[in-house]
């Protein structure tokens, strides 16, 4: 097993994104065009102000949900991990809806964003295993405060990855990783067990393209987070 | 009115019809099934079970689920698109199962799109 291999598992579901809107979105359709998919249009009434898009999975219906929600993903807000409007937000809707999607370009904002989704949920759980890759550990240091604040007011074991490109200062509590393997250095991810509540586990996997975008999803699926848990324990401790 | 040159403004919309119209309306499914159809001719009930679990769940800010399509669609092939055929608001093709729009949907169509606007518009 490898991250691209895992990644590849999650492309294999075949997804269509259908959206119904007043106009053309072809910025959305986009953004929602990925491998092994397809993305189609169906108008609604010009007088409707709004419209939704579906979600099918092996061309059965999964998810539904307004585009106001899905136009938030082009340009997603960054929370704090502890922000108490975090919960209920129009995004977190719609990360739900795409969960299991492979998704490319996917934008470091919008990786952030579904990051902080992670952290959110580790941070409220406050234990279990957290797995963290920046691909490179001086990405880590803009995130310190973050965190170092998760660490001291959690129970949550935190293992950071990256390669090393910065060195740690002493007695910083979160396990470091540093690596040379090739996969951390192109792989941005999360890997949260959950620990003991089973809504809990949550993982984001995405691999950074020669463009600078991403490739990559997120997923509540316990067996895959399971899965990528593992092979990080097994392969760099 | 319509614009098929067999109604105008003027022309008074026979009782019976004001009747099968605002019998449709009084549900929500039904009425997003027909604001749909304001803009496509022919729908498969299919299509329509996603279209309008989608579309009504969209308007509460509610994401729609599985289970939700299911139940809707239950009710459109029981219950809806049954009363919407007998009201002469739509018409049913069996062989492709797929509706499309009346002559008496025609003759009320401004009404369709004013509630449209009303309950789907800002």
């Amino acid at each position: 097993m490898t991250l691209s291999s895992i990644l590849e598992r999650v492309g294999e579901t075949t997804r269509t994104i259908e959206l119904y809107a007043p106009e053309p979105l072809p910025e959305l359709a986009k953004q929602f065009e990925r491998r092994n998919s397809t993305t189609t249009y169906r108008s609604l009434p010009a007088a409707t102000d709004d419209g939704f898009l579906i979600v099918f999975e092996d061309g059965r219906f999964q998810t539904s949900i307004e585009l106001t929600a899905a136009r938030e993903f082009l340009d997603p807000p960054i929370n704090e991990p502890w922000a108490e409007h975090f919960v209920g937000t129009a995004y977190l809707r719609l990360l739900e809806v795409l969960e299991n999607t492979l998704m490319s370009p996917l934008s470091r904002r919008q990786l952030l964003a579904t990051a902080r989704d992670i952290e959110y949920r580790a941070w409220h759980v406050g234990h279990g295993t957290l797995r963290v890759g920046f691909q490179n550990l001086s990405a880590y240091e803009e995130q310190l405060s973050v965190y170092d604040r998760l660490e001291r007011e959690t129970d949550l074991e935190i293992h950071i990855y990256g390669e090393a490109d910065w060195n740690a200062p002493v007695g910083l509590t979160p396990t470091i990783h540093r690596e040379t393997a090739d996969e951390i250095g192109s792989f941005w991810f999360l890997v949260y067990d959950g620990g003991d509540d089973p809504l809990g586990p949550y993982a984001l996997l995405a691999r950074e393209e020669d463009d600078g975008t991403y490739t990559g999803f997120w997923s509540s699926d316990p067996e895959l987070v399971a899965d990528l848990d593992a092979y990080l324990l097994e392969t760099y401790g | 009115m319509s614009n098929d040159g067999q109604n105008s403004d003027r022309d008074a919309v026979d009782p019976d019809t004001i009747d099968a119209v605002f019998e449709g309306f009084c549900d929500r499914d039904r009425r997003y099934l027909l604001y749909f159809l304001l803009e496509h001719d022919h729908v498969s009930v299919q299509d329509l079970g996603n279209i309008v679990t989608g579309w009504v769940k969209a308007n509460s800010s509610e994401m729609g689920h599985r289970a939700d399509r299911d139940a809707t669609l239950c009710e459109l092939r029981h219950q809806h698109v049954p009363l919407l055929i007998e009201s002469n608001l739509i018409e049913y093709d069996e062989a492709t199962e797929s509706l499309s729009v009346s002559p008496r949907f025609e003759a009320v169509r401004s009404f369709i799109e004013r509630a449209c606007a009303a309950e789907t518009g800002s």
